[in-house]
């Protein structure tokens, strides 16, 4: 019966890890069997030469079985190692920190993602190669001697493989290209990603990495801690003037709604006054209609009177020059007497 | 006899860029396979190579628009190799196993497409730097037809994923 085994104890923390296949190969365990999971890769190398790539598979015997083991114990067997890398991306944090050009102190957690490149597996093994494993062994004179190299690549060990490099070459520079009120800008936050893109670029390469993500929590600097400080006072004042404004808008709106009722109740009452206006225009028209009327009555009445009186005064004139041509007849024929009776006079006395 | 032609043609088509490729063959299924994949993947981190020189000119020059583009050439080559990474390779024994011809001729079309796609990307981006570089006129152009083959490479992988899947 195989036995099953996980390839590494910290999921969270290992992501690389080297084994040598005589390792898993004991007296009494030579058949075990291994899960390569999705985004996991295993990578056999034969004597120093990558042999193979396997994803996503079960890989059953891979002690190679008590065959092996005896193999393994003679000089004759060949070197089989099997790197297993975890090339899902993952999570490191590295603080970031800088002066702005305003000359503040600023700082941040800088959180990357970032990715181990399975086909760039003798690059990842070069890493491992770097981290020699030293005793310090002697008694009179003390050295230190290799005993062996790290067979683990870590979360921490790749934090601090990039921390130093980070904060030189990229979070440095780019802090000191903004001012302190700017940070927390999508500016800023686009810039921290090229500079790191494209700065770090040697180093992941070199290491068979890549950088697929990276954003920065920057801290309060000075210049927002005192407008955080001072903020309250500013809100207060702020709120106060809102206050104000909100309250002269309010008493100019209770005026504008007090002079449109006074407005309106104007124009009711004009139109009222109006109306009433108008009645008592009608009823002097009206009057005056009435007046006229009995005005034309009463003249009509005077003319007759007058007519009537210019009649009588016609006809009185008539009887005036009738009696008048009577009289005038009358006088003149006692004219007309008196000269005959003057004519006979006369002729008596001249005779 | 018009299919072994076919055939041919395809694979000849893909050993023009990978040597090793035998066109799943009987005995180099898995290897074939394998050599595709760490084509791919080879040749997308190139890709990324040359997005992230754009967007370093991009930078230096604090040319935003070059910039955002890179950036987002750079996240789609990234969606790409994750989903080349994820791919699996478990599921693709099944296919191994069957020796229907039509389905590997079919699989070695879409490893054709795949592969010609890429290197038609990888001709656009050089010469899109040199464009760029030289402050030509047909930037916007090639930036455009980068973006839209690298979206068409990566749906060619998808669609030859499915087809892994859906033979089992």
């Amino acid at each position: 019966m195989a036995q099953m085994e996980k390839w590494r104890e910290d999921p969270e923390e290992e992501l690389v890890k080297i084994f040598n296949r005589t390792e898993l190969s004991t007296f009494w365990t030579t058949n075990i069997d291994l899960i390569i999971g999705p985004g996991e890769t295993l990578v056999w190398i034969r004597d120093g030469k990558i042999e193979d790539i396997v994803t996503q598979a079960r890989l059953n015997n891979v002690a190679g079985g008590f065959r092996n083991w005896i193999a393994s114990k003679s000089s004759g067997g060949k070197e089989v190692k099997m790197m297993i890398i975890d090339n899902k991306p993952f999570e490191i944090v590295i603080g970031a920190d800088g002066h702005t050009k305003d000359d503040i102190e600023q700082s941040g957690i800088a959180k990357l993602t970032m990715r181990l490149n399975h086909e760039q597996a003798n690059r990842l093994a070069g890493v491992l190669k770097e981290k020699a494993i030293k005793v310090t062994k002697g008694f009179f004179r003390k050295r230190e001697v290799i005993t062996g190299y790290e067979t683990k690549l870590t979360r921490t060990d790749i934090e601090q493989m990039l921390a130093a490099e980070a904060r030189a070459k990229v979070f440095g520079p780019v802090i000191k290209n903004f001012e302190s009120a700017d940070f927390g800008s999508r500016q800023l936050v686009g810039k921290v990603e090229s500079a790191a893109q494209i700065e770090m670029r040697k180093t992941m390469e070199l290491w068979g990495m890549s950088l697929e993500n990276i954003y920065v929590d920057w801290n309060r600097n000075a210049y927002q801690d005192w407008k955080a400080e001072r903020a309250p006072t500013l809100w207060e004042e702020k709120a106060r003037r809102e206050w104000e404004v909100d309250e002269s808008v309010h008493g100019e709106k209770v005026t504008d709604i007090r002079a449109d009722a006074a407005r309106e109740r104007r124009k009711k009452d004009s139109q009222q006054d109006v109306t009433e206006l108008s009645e008592l225009m009608k009823m002097k028209e009206q009057m005056n209609q009435q007046k006229i009327e009995r005005k034309k009555a009463t003249s009509d009445g005077d003319l007759e009177i007058e007519k009537v009186k210019a009649q009588a005064q016609i006809e009185t004139a008539k009887h005036n020059l009738d009696s008048y041509k009577d009289a005038q007849a009358a006088e003149s024929e006692k004219m007309l007497r008196m000269m005959e009776i003057m004519q006979g006079k006369k002729k008596k006395e001249e005779e | 006899m018009v299919e072994i032609i076919t055939g041919v043609t395809l694979a000849a088509r893909v050993v023009f860029f990978v040597a090793s490729y035998r066109g799943y063959k009987a005995e180099s299924k898995k290897e074939d396979d394998r050599a595709i994949r760490n084509w791919i993947m080879e040749s997308i981190n190139g890709l990324r190579n040359h997005a992230i020189n754009l967007m370093e000119t991009g930078y230096r020059n604090d040319d935003d628009n070059l910039e955002g583009e890179a950036k987002v050439m750079i996240d789609n080559i990234d969606l790409f190799k994750n989903e080349v990474n994820l791919a699996a390779t478990g599921e693709v024994q099944s296919i191994w196993n069957k020796k229907s011809s039509p389905d590997f001729d079919n699989l070695i079309e879409f490893d054709a497409k795949v592969i010609e796609e890429i290197d038609k990307i990888n001709k656009i981006m050089a010469e899109l730097e040199i464009e760029i570089n030289s402050d030509g006129s047909n930037k916007i152009r090639l930036i455009g037809e980068a973006k839209s083959g690298i979206t068409a490479a990566r749906n060619h992988f998808i669609q030859r994923m499915q087809f892994i899947k859906g033979v089992n």
